[in-house]
């Protein structure tokens, strides 16, 4: 009995639920004059569901896809014509990164992170926010953590061998 | 996870109960046996992925609903452990399954966890009553396992999210050791044993048991301290004999002679008749050393059932010695193989090898070695450690006394020395093509002697090895 499969298997009869869900950030959107169809929420959402299975990670809610758009929704740098494809790519972007910082970064604040460089140094370009400037950004909080987790298994040690 | 007991009446058997994922066998064949329904499987279902929900919510303290599948594996794992304690802590399966039937999981997880934390609470002082009766001897998986991997496995163990891993480095082999525990439960049985075992090797004078490993080293060739033996298993299969041979309980040692005595006592016996006359032994044994505790008993006589093939095998071949470990004489390298007073901590041999590297002189850096170094094991390590070079070798070698070349002959020369001792002659040995440094220089040392002091140092080689044999340091 693979309960981890159980567990995967809801994700089918909550297929439609998690549509509505999407759409329903379409509220906060249109305020920008962005607006997903629900096709293209489906195909958000299957995205989503591609790049969760991709990076090898398991999630309980729909939350983060509805999170990028309220993040995003408001860029200067996002049209009504690339919306839904934007959206596509920062979701996938999201998830591969939850993975290339390890884990040690909470959505809201990843979320914010990619917000600022999308508006900032990437100028609204996804390919250098991927490419460049949050692959640099993992790399280094990634040395940033082992330098600490050294620092604190050193202390660790001294501590044990003091005597 | 500990063993649950299947009663003979119970409707479930125990080949279909698999005590590491007990609860969901237990439900998978409940389900078979229609002992519980569909729809209970399911709710039970439904219960542990609400708490694997809840957890990994936990795990990421809400900041990320996300997770690598392996970490939600791991924590889902844990949560079906912590649930096994519970249920496997009742005497029936009937029991377990009607408790997930009728019980939230949510409350048996709970349950789980509180048995969890009193069995690590129960392990840690089984741990330091172990430290408490320590062994005083230089086996370095031993104190390696008390010292360092258990401290390591309680500050790391984690009963939320990975109760089921026994992430430690644990070396020390136990006679008896269950491997198809995990988790705090494994480390639970792993110190009960080692309790027991300690108890046992605690009743025999130190210098005996060390007597003893010396000589079981040099039986198989290997550095007691550096091995993976079993101490326990070492030192009663010598006590059992030793009450065969007439020496008593207490006795470790067993001479030539009693060994000749032994193969001749069981040579004709049938099977059943030496595994009575071991039996007896075992009972003996445990009367002369005033064994009462039942588990101690207990796990001395089931070693009756290792000791008698090995035994029967050995008495077949002809090769009782290999079983029980003879003490061949006053043992010359005892002193050295065991004395860890004279070696250098790691700090000390540092800055020697500093002062050795920045003396340029040859005699100076012989001087310095001489003065400083107390053991062969750091003189070998100096050796070994290339801090010298040509010459310099030479320089040291001519400030040792016969005696100390003859114990580094024997390592040089060993091969040369177990396949013929007798006509071991250090003439012919030199010759022999070396690849390592020292030893290249120190067989050119050898060569230049003289006659005399060539025979004098080989004749203390054939001495020492009658003595001791084994040149393991």
């Amino acid at each position: 009995m693979n309960w981890l499969d159980i567990y995967h298997s809801t994700g089918g009869s909550l297929q439609q639920f998690t549509i509505d869900e999407v759409l329903k950030s379409n509220e906060e959107s249109q305020k920008y004059g962005l607006v997903l169809t629900p096709a293209q929420a489906h195909e958000l959402v299957k995205t989503r569901n591609l790049a969760i299975q991709n990076h090898g990670r398991i999630e309980l809610s729909i939350e983060v896809v509805n999170k990028i758009v309220y993040a995003f929704c408001s860029s200067s740098y996002i049209n009504s014509e690339e919306y839904a494809w934007t959206l596509n790519q920062l979701v996938e972007l999201f998830y591969y990164m939850k993975n290339e910082t390890e884990d040690r970064i909470g959505d809201d604040e990843l979320i914010s992170v990619m917000k600022d460089f999308f508006e900032g140094a990437s100028h609204g370009s996804l390919s250098l926010l991927k490419n460049r400037d949050l692959t640099l950004f993992a790399q280094h909080f990634r040395q940033a953590n082992q330098s600490e987790d050294y620092a604190l298994e050193r202390s660790q040690y001294n501590e044990t061998n003091k005597y | 996870m500990r063993q649950t007991n299947i009663e003979k009446r119970s409707v479930f058997k125990r080949e279909h109960l698999d005590p590491s994922h007990y609860t969901l066998s237990l439900l998978q064949e409940g389900s078979r046996l229609g002992l519980i329904n569909h729809e209970t499987v399911s709710s039970v279902q439904g219960q542990i992925r609400s708490l694997l929900e809840e957890s990994i919510m936990m795990y990421t303290r809400g900041e990320s609903t996300s997770l690598k599948a392996e970490t939600a594996q791991s924590i889902l794992l844990s949560i079906l452990y912590t649930i096994d304690a519970c249920t496997s802590s009742l005497s029936h399966p009937e029991a377990a399954l009607a408790l997930l039937k009728t019980y939230d999981i949510k409350k048996i997880h709970e349950k789980g966890l509180r048995l969890i934390d009193s069995c690590i609470a129960d392990s840690h002082t089984l741990y330091q009553e172990i430290m408490n009766e320590k062994l005083d001897l230089p086996i370095k998986a031993y104190h390696s396992t008390l010292d360092e991997a258990l401290p390591d496995f309680f500050n790391k163990y984690d009963m939320l999210f990975c109760a089921q891993d026994t992430m430690s480095s644990m070396d020390y082999p136990l006679l008896f050791d269950d491997m198809s525990t995990k988790g705090i439960y494994y480390i639970k049985q792993y110190l009960e044993k080692l309790k027991i075992e300690t108890t046992f090797c605690r009743l025999f004078a130190p210098e005996d048991v060390k007597r003893l490993l010396v000589n079981y080293g040099r039986v198989y060739d290997i550095n007691p301290r550096e091995a993976l033996i079993n101490i326990f298993e070492v030192l009663l299969t010598n006590s059992i004999f030793s009450v065969i041979a007439g020496n008593g309980g207490s006795k470790l040692s067993i001479s030539f002679q009693q060994l000749d005595r032994l193969q001749a006592q069981f040579t004709g016996l049938r099977e059943d008749q030496c595994s009575s006359l071991i039996l007896y032994a075992i009972e003996t044994l445990m009367e002369d050393l005033s064994i009462d505790q039942k588990p101690l008993q207990d796990y001395i006589r089931q070693f009756q059932s290792l000791v008698l093939p090995r035994f029967l095998n050995a008495l077949h071949n002809d090769c009782l010695s290999n079983v029980i470990i003879l003490d061949e004489g006053d043992n010359r390298e005892y002193g050295i193989v065991f004395d860890e007073g004279d070696r250098m901590d790691d700090d000390s041999f540092r800055e020697l090898a500093d002062l050795i590297r920045e003396c340029s002189a040859p005699d100076k850096k012989a001087e310095l070695i001489r003065s400083t170094v107390r053991s062969l094991a750091d003189f070998l390590d100096v050796l070994d450690g290339e801090f010298l070079f040509g010459d310099e070798y030479q320089a040291l070698f001519i400030t040792l006394e016969d005696m100390e070349l003859s114990l580094l002959a024997r390592m040089v020369f060993m091969e040369e020395l177990r396949s013929d001792p007798s006509r071991f002659s250090l003439t012919r040995a030199i010759e022999k093509p070396l690849a390592v440094e020292w030893q290249v220089e120190f067989s050119r040392y050898l060569s230049n002697l003289d006659t005399e002091r060539m025979h004098s140092i080989e004749n203390l080689i054939r001495l020492s090895w009658q003595a001791s044999g084994s040149p393991e340091f």
